[in-house]
């Protein structure tokens, strides 16, 4: 009976089987983790340089279906880039104003000496 | 290479800019000195029409010099913005201006260098005599330069013309359509020019006898400029509906 209570008492052992002893790294797999690291951290660096030009590499969204019908503005036909002429031609004209101050000569006192 | 020459043309630019407003600065200046100047004058004057002492003369002739060199500044700045507008739209007509400030440069000397009222008077006098002439000619330069910016536009409507015609017309029902759709804009633009042509005349034969003749004449020739331009306005507002219209399919 004491003999059995001995048993339980002391610490069981139990040896490790073989396929379960952790070895260390090889070199090699530190080389090849390394490398994994170092092209991870490459793809982040070319992502936010490819964010920062504007280029998200994303699908844009769909835009919004336009409820009426668009002006010339936004198509990309020939008669837009025509009406993009157009609203150059007209901000070019509303420049040219009579009320300039350049159109305006000096009042000045000719009769100085009366 | 590309962004050096984007970095010069932005500088050029931005000094061309800059010596623009430099000259409006420089004219408003001057302006506010002869408009001081001139005022002190008018006290002078006053002065020596009721106490007509040594002193109130010595004072007057001090004040119609001072008065003298800043309305020839004054002028002389005011045709210096003239030429800078008109520096590349009418080269050929800055030359009458570069004359008139020669001219005021003269007179600004002469002033400087009286010594008496009464060759003071006679340096007023002069200005007096050469200004119908110039202010006829400021006022033909006026004509000119607006003509020449209504041009810019007109050349420009022009060129756009033929091009929302052949974008359109396989839009038009009939080809009368399209004829009297081009017939209208022609219309409107031989306007233009015909309003011109009658602003530059009228602005030729305007007087130059007596100060304010030429003033009196630019009333009717302004007129005559917003009129040619309300002409443009028309075109243009006639070729945007057209392109809108067209864009919508409603042309027809």
């Amino acid at each position: 009976m004491e003999e059995n209570f001995q048993d339980i008492d002391q610490p069981v052992f139990v040896a490790p089987k073989k396929d379960q002893i952790k070895k260390p790294l090889s070199p090699k797999s530190l080389l090849l983790i390394g490398l994994g690291v170092l092209l991870l951290i490459l793809l982040i660096l070319l992502g936010l340089v490819s964010v920062r030009k504007g280029d998200t590499g994303l699908v844009p969204a769909p835009s919004p279906t336009p409820t009426s019908i668009p002006l010339p503005t936004e198509t990309a036909t020939q008669l837009g880039v025509l009406y993009r002429r157009w609203q150059d031609i007209k901000q070019e004209f509303d420049t040219i104003s009579l009320e300039e101050e350049i159109f305006q000569p000096p009042v000045i006192d000719l009769q100085i000496h009366d | 290479m590309k962004k050096i020459t984007a970095l010069l043309v932005v500088l050029f630019l931005a000094f061309g800019c800059f010596g623009l407003q430099a000259n409006y600065a420089g004219y408003i200046e001057q302006r506010d000195q002869y408009l001081t100047f001139h005022q002190s004058y008018l006290l002078a004057k006053q002065a020596h029409q009721n106490y007509q002492t040594l002193k109130t003369k010595q004072e007057l002739f001090e004040s119609l010099k001072q008065v003298l060199f800043w309305r020839d500044e004054f002028l002389g700045g005011y045709l210096s913005l003239l030429i800078d507008e008109g520096r590349s739209l009418i080269p050929d007509q800055i030359g009458v201006l570069q004359d008139y400030r020669i001219w005021l440069g003269q007179d600004k000397q002469a002033a400087l260098a009286t010594s008496s009222l009464e060759s003071a008077v006679t340096v007023a006098e002069g200005l007096e005599l050469e200004y119908p002439v110039m202010e006829k000619g400021i006022f033909v330069f006026l004509t000119e330069l607006t003509i020449a910016r209504q041009n810019l536009v007109l050349e420009k409507i022009r060129l756009l013309v033929p091009e929302v015609e052949a974008e359109t017309k396989h839009a038009f029902d009939r080809q009368e359509d399209l004829f009297s759709w081009r017939a209208e804009i022609e219309t409107e633009l031989q306007e233009v020019e015909r309003l011109q042509l009658l602003a530059r005349q009228e602005m030729a034969d305007s007087r130059s006898r007596r100060i304010g003749d030429a003033a009196s004449d630019w009333k009717t020739v302004k007129k005559l400029l917003v009129q040619s331009g309300g002409h443009l306005n028309t075109t243009l507002a006639f070729l945007e509906e057209t392109i809108i219209n067209f864009e919508k399919g409603i042309l027809d």
